[in-house]
């Protein structure tokens, strides 16, 4: 059985089948001599003399007379020559000892493989790249001078100024670099030479003869050849990688497919480092703000703090370190907290997770009681509570409502007293006036020997002085009020007792008054005016509204209670209907018994006086008993 | 009647009255318990009471708003309703609408007293 066709001009077309494979084809003989060699092979060997006895291997072919010797069967070897390389097979023949050796192009196949192992290096390599142009260098590093360019370029957009600007070469562009830096390096605008022009076309341009380009701008040495990809990543370009070649027509699309594919990798590696880039920025930016806080910000995980920021620590007075200690008890420094946060760690303990904000005391590490407002929030992560709170010192603002308040309610309890004042003072300030108005309209002028007129100026001297002691008792009031200070001084109560029995020595003798003292405490730092006033008061008071029928006394005593001194005066006179006066014992022109000496005055500024140094006085009677002031003073 | 703790006031009101024929002063009361007591006493022994009171308010012991709260119940108890005048030296707009809300105050006078403001107090005396 033949399957093959029958062939015409057999010897013919058969003879010149060697000369027409492109593969080179040779036998050796067993001295490694050629005995014969194809077209292909002679292109390739340099052959010596017609008959070619001898050769000479281009460099490379170091083993080809061993390999010819050997014995094995079939031996396979590659040799590089120039830029191609050549897979050789070795056939000995078994029949008169020569060598068929059977050579094939390879250098296809083995640019694929390198381009393979350059972009998986290059690809590894770039993962230590930091920087965009650390990006560039490894491309030049790793990848193209690998491959076999003369030189390469690699620009990068710069975004502020849009241009593109050298940023990594090799060959001649930085052959005496040490730090990898581009020498005078080259700034061009978009469209502007061929690298401007792939930039804004977004393709890769190859020029085949530089000459015939009029974009080409020359950079250091004149080339004839250049290729130009663009680094592109989505719509935007970041850069572009251009490399020159001394050959016309040097590039081919397979260098194309190498540059655009490395091209397409950096670009993806940019762009994680910008996206990484503006994370630690959007980081950093949150971090500052964070730690910046006007307020302490704090993340709590079981019991513990995780995350505290500058501004907690100086409201606490504790490190970050201190605070972030697992040992350290937030507990342990809380003072008091409020009704909402009890609240709060109700709802929690619910599962309600939603915002909620409390006040709470905490003592800090340097002992200061701080007021916090504190917002919280709580994350689930896992199985996990994670509170978010925010802490507030608000020690300043609570402190200045206080005083605010407590200003206002001064300011409204003084305006409330001066208007009282000044209706009392108005209408006790009248009545003498419209007295001396009426006794003056019934003061005989024509006849001043009228015997009524002497009865008139009598009531006239009357009214004029009680004027003028209502005048002197608003000066005494007004006095009280306008003084900010006291001059204080150790008093001894029984030196002041006896002072004022002198005083009152007429009204005492007549009325058998007696004076009994007990004072547990006999000196007082006080202001003395004030203090004679109260017992000139109480005790003259006491003499005033006696009680006919027993012998009227006053028993004076004085004692420590808590930080302040108390004083009791207990009479046995007439006392008071409290249930009737109550309010107005202590009120201005309060008067109480016909008496006529009575003016309703004295209490009152008894009172004020105690008053205004912080101390009290209240009073206990029954009538026909007798009347008991208490009076509470804070010794100075 | 009068109701006043003021002695002067008291002195000049007397001259006032003498200097008219048909007005004589009844009783003078230093404050408002003495006058309860007096109107008392006079309804229960005679049956009679003044035709018209002048009223002070600022008094010790028991002052005019409490003796109008007194003489009310008086009233209520059958006593004769007499016309009142307050008499006093107040200037302050809080006394004379507090006045307004007695059905027995018929007029407030702030001193000093002329003789119009007397004359007026006569017409009121007859009208009641």
């Amino acid at each position: 059985m033949n399957y093959f066709p029958k062939q015409k001009n057999k010897d013919q077309d058969f003879k010149s089948y060697p000369d027409r494979n492109p593969n080179p084809i040779f036998t050796l003989d067993c001295n490694s001599e050629l005995v014969y060699c194809n077209k292909a092979a002679s292109g390739l060997l340099e052959i010596c003399g017609s008959h070619a006895e001898q050769i000479i291997y281009p460099e490379g072919f170091t083993e080809i007379n061993a390999l010819a010797a050997s014995t094995a069967t079939i031996r396979k070897k590659v040799f590089q020559i120039d830029d191609y390389h050549y897979s050789f097979s070795f056939y000995p023949r078994e029949t008169d000892g020569l060598v068929d050796v059977f050579g094939m192009d390879i250098t296809e196949e083995v640019k694929h493989q390198t381009y393979f192992s350059i972009i998986s290096s290059f690809t590894t390599a770039l993962l230590n790249a930091k920087t965009e142009v650390e990006v560039a260098r490894t491309i030049t590093k790793e990848a193209i001078s690998k491959l076999s360019f003369i030189d390469c370029v690699v620009y990068l957009v710069n975004r502020q100024t849009g241009t593109l600007e050298q940023k990594a070469a090799f060959g001649t562009k930085n052959s005496e670099s040490i730090d990898e830096t581009v020498h005078n390096p080259l700034i061009l605008n978009f469209n502007e030479g061929v690298v401007g022009y792939a930039a804004s076309e977004k393709k890769t341009i190859i020029v085949a003869d530089v000459s015939k380009e009029k974009r080409y701008i020359l950079d250091d040495e004149h080339r004839l050849s250049e290729i130009a990809v663009p680094i592109i990543s989505g719509e935007e370009v970041i850069g572009v990688i251009d490399s020159e070649h001394p050959k016309k027509n040097y590039y081919s699309q397979e260098d194309a497919k190498i540059l655009e594919a490395i091209a397409s990798i950096a670009a993806t590696r940019i762009q994680q480092i910008r996206a990484e880039k503006e994370t630690e920025l959007a980081q950093a930016k949150f971090q500052s703000f964070v730690e910046n806080a006007f307020g302490g910000l704090y993340i709590h995980r079981n019991k513990k703090f995780e995350y505290v920021n500058e501004q907690l620590c100086e409201i606490t007075g504790y490190s970050k370190a201190e605070m972030l200690d697992p040992s350290f008890d937030m507990q342990a420094i809380i003072v008091s907290a409020d009704q909402n946060a009890i609240r709060t760690m109700k709802a929690r303990h619910q599962g309600d997770n939603s915002p909620k904000s409390y006040q709470m005391e905490i003592m800090s590490k340097t002992g200061s009681i701080r007021q916090l407002s504190i917002n919280t929030s709580v994350l689930t992560d896992n199985e996990d509570h994670v509170t978010l709170g925010i802490a507030l010192d608000v020690t300043e603002t609570i402190q200045s409502r206080y005083q605010l308040e407590e200003v206002i309610d001064a300011l409204a309890r003084r305006s409330e007293e001066l208007n009282e004042f000044a209706h009392i003072a108005s209408h006790n300030l009248r009545a003498p006036v419209t007295n001396l108005i009426g006794l003056l309209q019934h003061y005989n002028r024509a006849d001043p020997s009228d015997s009524m007129n002497e009865m008139i100026m009598d009531k006239f001297i009357e009214s004029v002085d009680q004027l003028n002691l209502t005048l002197e008792e608003m000066h005494q009031v007004l006095k009280i009020r306008a003084k900010a200070s006291f001059d204080c001084s150790s008093v001894n109560l029984n030196e002041l007792v006896n002072a004022i029995k002198i005083e009152l020595s007429e009204k005492i003798r007549v009325n058998s008054f007696e004076i009994k003292t007990n004072f547990n405490i006999e000196h007082i730092n006080y202001e003395k005016s004030h203090l004679k006033n109260l017992f000139l008061n109480l005790i003259s008071n006491a003499i005033k509204y006696r009680r006919e029928g027993i012998s009227p006394m006053i028993k004076i005593s004085s004692s420590k209670s808590d930080n302040q001194i108390c004083l009791k005066f207990e009479d046995n006179g007439l006392g008071i209907d409290l249930a009737k006066h109550g309010n107005d014992i202590f009120g201005m022109y309060k008067r109480f018994h016909s008496i006529p000496e009575g003016r309703g005055m004295g209490l009152y500024l008894v009172k004020r006086q105690l008053n205004a140094l912080g101390g009290s006085i209240t009073v206990k009677s029954e009538l026909n008993v007798g009347t008991c002031f208490s009076v509470l003073l804070n010794s100075r | 009647m009068v109701i006043d703790d003021d002695s002067t006031f008291l002195f000049i009101f007397r001259k006032q009255i003498e200097k008219f024929d048909d007005l004589e002063i009844v009783n003078e009361s230093k404050n408002g318990l003495e006058a309860i007591n007096y109107l008392k006493k006079a309804m229960n022994e005679s049956g009679s009471s003044p035709d018209l009171i002048a009223l002070d308010l600022n008094m010790p012991v028991m002052d005019g708003w409490d003796f109008l709260d007194e003489y009310g119940k008086l009233c209520e108890n059958g006593a004769s309703k007499v016309p009142v005048c307050i008499l006093s030296s107040t200037i302050n707009q809080a006394d004379f609408d507090r006045a307004n809300t007695y059905e027995a105050v018929k007029s407030f006078f702030s001193k000093p007293l002329t003789s119009e403001q007397l004359k007026t107090m006569k017409k009121i005396s007859e009208i009641y």
